[in-house]
């Protein structure tokens, strides 16, 4: 479920920068090839290469480098800037939308069920125009949890879904939905979210214990067996001996010493803390959507006991007041930088652009959202609000890529240019998110999907 | 990354020269208006106007030089907006309320018009609330938290289906163009200015349909002013441009309706006049130049879309000759940027309305003081 | 006595029941058997309820104890077949999601007008099942429209269990998958723990089924080794196959392939959803998709699986591009045609949707004849296991003979009587409710002839 699917060609790797031998590499005829040239290649951010190539091979990115050679039959293509797909941590695009309003899902629920590949695509089409290839979708967008998430590529044509990893993440909401005006409310909700870690360690403390004493059972049980098939004659005089002494006494014979111990059984299986298990033990991240300070101090506190769990706080309208203890703790912060009007939720009164800046400032690692639907194609807008308000246009980029995925766990696959990734770039003229760049080409695993129409 | 802006001690203490003094300003790059664009260019001002703009302009010793690294422009333009109305700026009880001059009904002092200033918006056309009204009243040209620019200059004419009701006259399509017939051509008040042309219109239409009405009679009357509310205009661009009414776009939210957004860019391309609509608080302030941006990723040329901000929205709103552009002549409501206004990483730093400064950023922690 | 109003209708299309021996003859202008080419002056011997003899009246001798149908101007024709209804029941749903251990066969209501309709509409058998709104409902049977028991209905028993992709009210498709998933998911951990216990030596089991009284004898009481396409679990033949929850072993019997599943899928997404559920727990061989019309777009995946498809009466589906705004229409069955996808069509018996409206139907949108009426005829019946025995007239066919004044596909014909098992079942000429309707006449006896006469038409 974690590993990328094995590729075809084999190939001698280039070498960057002041490259020596030229790059050979052998190429089946049926194999999809394309290089990429261009005067800048971003492989990630703080790192770019000049005049530089990218070779893709059957989807997959084989080598980058500034020696490469177009093999024979690739396609080429030239620009000026070329830089990773841009990654939208917080969406629902391709996800059935009544499975997404779903107030009622469980930690057990997956998104992977509820992928959509034909509904209008449209919305994937806008997100890939505007340069953003994967996402990562989540059910029960405003449930008290939602499920396990999955990270999708927005696919090159319509009823193209490519999963990249189900079973990404969990999701919790704390605070957001209508019912939580009261304070009180909004803590106990950060408590649940807390218990349910709680019961998901303990399940899986509980079933480690089960297999310890499962296998010191069986142990036991060899042991005897073969002590009783070494002797058996003796064993069976013994217990004989037994029985009448037992009958001497009056006594009722204790047949316990020669029958099995009571087997240990099992944990009663459950599913919905089988799921949170993954998130106690650090499997995969948990998100929570959460804003106010009251169940921000409640959620903190509460998770401080659990040394290997992976928090991302989604929202956060009030996290700068935490930004000390977030940085400390590692717990980045996706923010959702949409201007506002006046009438907005109790949770986001205190919404302020400049969010994503300050946070940044203080050592907190930064992700930007779209906060789903289609909006995802106005994520690089996001950003350039977020950097219009004093977010670094390096750290907005890294925000969209490398640290979104691995975050996620899906660096390996998408975020950056470099061997082994999908073939997820981008082909610009100008830096990623300048205003006045333009997208000239968008290649979806490999394959351009869009002469992109239109500005950035 | 804010510009520095190095501001003179006097200007810091008084908040800004008083519409008596002159001053002048310099920037790296003077966005004039007409789409030229001047580099380390001044701009001279004189009681509360612009008096002369150029790269060579001389002035007195005693004029202060304000010094900005980054943009200038003129103040931006939304041709509608509710800032300060509230719920009393609708009022349904009669279809025509042709006499309601929105200049009574906004509060001049709430925060709303503080919160556009602050945006470097310092024209904006206030229309009467969203009740169902065949003419809601006349909007209102206002420089928020200064002044009323111009009162009694156009009237509000709903030719949607929001005009209707279904508890008065006129409940239906046919019954509203009645009703406007009748009052054309009874030819009193605001519609005898409309028919004489000392007044425009802000024509109301959203389906295709009703657009297409609409351009029907606003030619029939020959009417000038411009649309608003209709989404899909650009499908009937031609007839729009031939009607030669302009057209207020927006606002485009984020992740909203494309088609709405190719419309407007469709309109541009045909050369009908654009300005964009607002409509705080409901929306932020931001949306003014967020739907400029998003325009422009749409396929919008960027002085269209810097033209549809200033120059261009001020002519629709009729105040083309005051405001919207930097020119000698016009009014001083000029906007100190980080950056290219259109560009949605650029952020107002200092805003001037009649040469005074209304609204000045906060230093960051990067700045440095000089 | 007063008939009770109920019976009446029954009373009414029932007549001329057959004679003790059961030899029943039909003499037809033209005969279609959907197993060859129309016999002109048709003649159809059917004894013991199953046809004897087929053919033109010169190879074909009439016994001479026969009972006659002289339907010399009439078309003979198989009776249509419906693959799947959730129609003929009082409430076709049930309000618990997971109910495999439910049958049919206590919830049918042989009275019901849904089944004489079905007689004038030319249908002669129907795989009834429960409704689709479920995630696990029960087991169906295959029925003819008459009958006053549920037994004398019976074709085939135990048709196969209804699973539905398609969200029940109250759940989104995740959960609706997380519960199909679970369903089976408990089913897996049931087994493994009465392995378990079995070789632990707890009777556990063994006790809870005798207390529930289930029946332990025979086969009942022996256990089975598992058998399946996809998960297996290891030591089954040690648990006798009584002791196995009475509410879960229908799924094991799905999972081991021996009980078909009808699954409905109400969108395109359900179809991967019911795909993926039947292939992970190996039922895959045993699935027919019952599809609403939206579900032609996940035609390929179809194909790929290999499976059979019961249509929605909906034959033609417009869809208008949000982003264009241009309109498509789309042939639904021309698309599954294409692919080379069996199905079957199928009909609410309103007169707009009917069996021989959807036939025509797809032959006005330029499929053939004999590909048209296969859809309705032989393809259900294999579907449902009855290849050969109804949807088609042919030697050893079940004696279902529906008679049409002329073309069957005619709007201007119509059903004039139907043959069931070699009994005449429906009478035009004697079917009160539609003389009811044609002609305003009151119908006979009992209370309504009272109400008549107090003058309230």
């Amino acid at each position: 479920m974690h590993l990328p699917s094995t590729w075809l060609v084999s190939l001698v790797a280039a070498s960057t920068a002041l490259a020596a031998a030229p790059t050979t590499l052998s190429i089946l005829p049926d194999d999809q090839v394309t290089l990429v040239k261009a005067e800048k290649v971003i492989v990630r951010p703080g790192k770019t290469l000049e005049n530089a190539s990218v070779l893709i091979v059957n989807g997959r990115i084989t080598a980058v480098g500034t020696d490469l050679e177009a093999p024979e039959g690739a396609e080429v293509l030239e620009g000026k800037v070329v830089c990773a797909g841009f990654l939208d941590v917080w969406s629902n695009l391709g996800v059935d939308g009544e499975s997404v309003a779903d107030s009622r899902t469980m930690p057990h629920c997956r998104t992977i069920d509820a992928l959509d590949p034909y509904s209008s695509g449209f919305g994937r089409e806008e997100a890939r125009a505007s340069g953003v290839l994967a996402v990562r979708a989540q059910v029960g967008s405003d449930a008290a949890f939602g499920g396990f998430g999955a990270w999708l590529s927005t696919g090159t044509s319509d009823g193209d879904l490519p999963v990249l990893l189900d079973d990404a993440c969990q999701s919790a909401t704390v605070g957001v939905s209508a019912g939580s005006i009261d304070v009180f409310d909004r803590v106990s909700q950060a408590d649940k979210v807390v218990d349910e870690i709680r019961s998901g360690l303990d399940y899986g403390i509980d079933w480690m214990k089960y297999r310890e004493e499962l296998a010191a059972w069986e142990a036991a049980i060899a042991t005897a067996e073969a002590k009783l098939t070494k002797d058996f004659k003796k064993a069976k005089k013994d217990r004989d001996k037994e029985v009448e002494e037992a009958g001497k006494e009056g006594k009722e014979f204790n047949e316990k010493k020669y029958k099995e111990d009571k087997k240990p059984s099992a944990p009663k299986f459950d599913a919905e803390k089988a799921a949170m298990e993954r998130v106690a033990n650090g499997e995969i991240p948990m998100v929570v959507t959460i804003h106010r300070s009251a169940e921000l101090r409640a959620l903190l506190d509460g998770t401080k006991q659990f040394d290997r769990l992976r928090l991302v706080i989604a929202g956060g309208t009030e996290t700068l007041g935490f930004a000390e203890e977030l940085a400390g703790r590692r717990i980045p912060v996706i923010v959702h930088p949409a201007p506002l009007g006046a009438s907005r939720p109790a949770h986001l009164r205190d919404h302020d652009l400049s969010l994503a800046a300050q946070l940044a400032e203080k050592d907190v690692s930064v992700l930007i959202g779209s906060g789903g639907g289609s909006a995802s194609r106005d994520l690089p807008l996001l950003a350039s609000l977020a950097i219009g308000h004093g977010l670094d246009a390096e750290e907005a980029f890294a925000a969209l890529t490398t640290r979104a995925a691995r975050t996620f766990d899906v660096a390996d696959q998408v975020g950056s240019v470099q061997k082994g990734r999908r073939g997820d770039l981008l082909i610009l003229d100008g830096e990623p998110l300048a205003h006045s760049t333009s997208i000239t080409h968008v290649l979806v695993g490999g394959q351009v999907v869009s002469p992109a129409k239109g500005g950035n | 990354m804010l510009a520095t802006t190095t501001l003179a001690l006097a200007a810091l203490l008084c908040g800004g020269p008083s519409a008596g003094d002159s001053f002048a300003l310099r920037a790296t790059r003077v966005h004039v208006g007409d789409g030229t664009v001047l580099e380390n260019a001044i701009v001279l001002v004189k009681d509360g106007k612009i008096v002369d703009v150029g790269q060579g302009v001389a002035f007195d010793k005693d004029v202060p030089l304000i010094e900005h690294d980054g943009d200038l422009s003129a103040g931006l333009v939304a041709l509608r907006d509710y800032a300060g109305i509230g719920a009393e700026g609708a009022d349904s009880t009669r279809a025509v309320m042709d006499a309601a001059d929105l200049r009574y009904a906004f509060d001049s002092d709430h925060p709303d018009m503080a919160r556009l200033a602050e945006s470097g918006i310092t024209t904006v056309v206030l229309a009467p609330g969203s009740g169902s009204n065949v003419v809601a009243g006349m909007p209102v040209v206002v420089k928020p938290t200064v002044r009323v620019l111009r009162a009694k200059g156009s009237l509000h004419v709903d030719l949607s289906a929001s005009g209707t009701s279904f508890n008065r006259y006129p409940s239906s399509y046919a019954g509203v163009l009645e009703v406007l017939e009748e009052r054309f051509a009874a030819g009193e008040g605001a519609f005898g200015e409309l028919k004489a042309g000392r007044m425009t219109v802000m024509l109301e239409a959203e389906s295709r349909a009703e657009t297409s009405r609409a351009l029907d009679f606003a030619s029939r009357h020959k009417l000038r002013g411009y649309l608003v509310d209709s989404q899909r205009a650009g499908e009937l661009a031609a007839k729009v441009k031939a009607s030669g009414l302009g057209v207020a776009v927006g606002p485009f939210a984020i992740g909203g309706d494309r088609k709405e957004v190719e419309s407007a860019v469709s309109l541009a391309k045909a050369g009908v006049p654009i300005g964009f609509a607002l409509d705080t608080p409901t929306n932020a302030p931001a949306m003014l130049r967020l739907s400029a941006a998003t325009a422009m990723r749409a396929g919008l040329d960027r002085d269209a879309a810097f033209k549809a901000l200033t120059s261009g929205a001020a002519a629709l709103a009729g105040v083309g000759d005051k405001v919207g552009a930097v020119r000698a002549g016009m009014e001083a409501d000029l906007v100190l940027w980080t950056g290219d206004p259109v560009d949605p990483t650029s952020r107002a730093v200092a805003v001037y309305i009649d040469g005074d400064l209304v609204h000045e950023a906060p230093e960051t922690d990067e700045e440095d003081e000089d | 006595m007063k008939t009770p109003l109920l019976l009446l209708p029954l009373l009414a299309v029932t007549v001329g029941l057959a004679e003790a021996d059961d030899k029943y003859a039909i003499k037809a202008g033209t005969v279609l058997t959907m197993a060859g080419d129309p016999i002109t002056n048709g003649v159809i011997v059917i004894e013991g309820g199953r046809i004897t003899a087929i053919g033109s009246a010169d190879e074909v001798k009439i016994p001479w104890d026969a009972a006659v149908l002289d339907a010399s101007d009439l078309t003979a024709a198989p009776g249509f077949v419906e693959a799947y209804t959730s129609s003929g029941m009082d409430r076709p749903n049930e309000n618990v999601e997971l109910a495999p251990y439910l049958n049919i066969r206590d919830s049918i209501d042989p009275v019901s007008f849904y089944f004489e309709d079905s007689l004038r509409a030319g249908v002669t058998t129907l795989n009834v099942q429960q409704g689709a709104a479920c995630v696990i409902g029960g087991m169906g049977m295959v029925v003819q429209p008459f009958g006053l028991t549920v037994e004398e209905m019976l074709v085939r028993p135990n048709s196969g269990l209804i699973m539905s992709a398609a969200p029940k009210s109250g759940k989104s498709r995740a959960t609706q998958a997380q519960a199909l998933r679970e369903a089976f998911g408990d089913l897996r951990r049931h087994l493994e723990q009465l392995v378990q216990e079995k070789r632990d030596g707890n009777d556990r089991a063994r006790r809870e089924a005798l207390y529930q009284g289930r029946d332990l004898s025979g086969e009942r009481g022996l256990g089975r080794a598992m058998v399946s396409d996809a998960w297996t679990v290891e030591g089954l033949e040690l648990v006798p196959r009584g002791e196995i929850d009475e509410k879960m072993e229908p799924l094991l019997d799905v999972v081991e392939g021996t009980t078909d599943v009808y699954f409905y899928c109400g969108s395109p997404v359900d179809v991967h959803q019911a795909l993926a559920i039947a292939r992970d727990n190996g039922f895959l061989a045993s699935t027919t998709l019952v599809l609403d019309a939206s579900c032609w777009k996940a035609a390929d995946l179809i194909k790929e699986a290999g499976v059979q498809v019961v249509l929605d009466p909906a034959l033609t589906r417009t869809e208008r591009d949000p982003r264009t705004g241009e309109e498509d229409e789309v042939f639904i069955p021309g698309v599954f045609a294409e692919k080379g996808i069996t199905f079957a069509l199928s009909s609410r018996n309103t007169t707009n949707e009917s069996m021989w409206f959807q036939v025509a139907t797809c032959i006005a949108n330029g499929m053939s004849v004999e590909d048209a009426w296969a859809a309705a005829t032989t393809s259900p019946a294999a579907m449902l296991g009855l290849d050969g025995r109804v949807g088609s007239l042919r030697k050893g066919a079940d004696g279902d003979v529906v008679l049409y004044s002329g073309d069957p596909l005619s709007i201007s014909s119509h059903v004039e009587f139907v043959v069931l098992d070699g009994k005449l079942v429906y009478d035009r000429s004697k079917d009160i409710r539609t003389k009811h309707l044609l002609e305003g006449i009151q119908p006979e006896g009992g209370s309504a002839d009272e109400a008549s006469d107090e003058g309230d038409k």
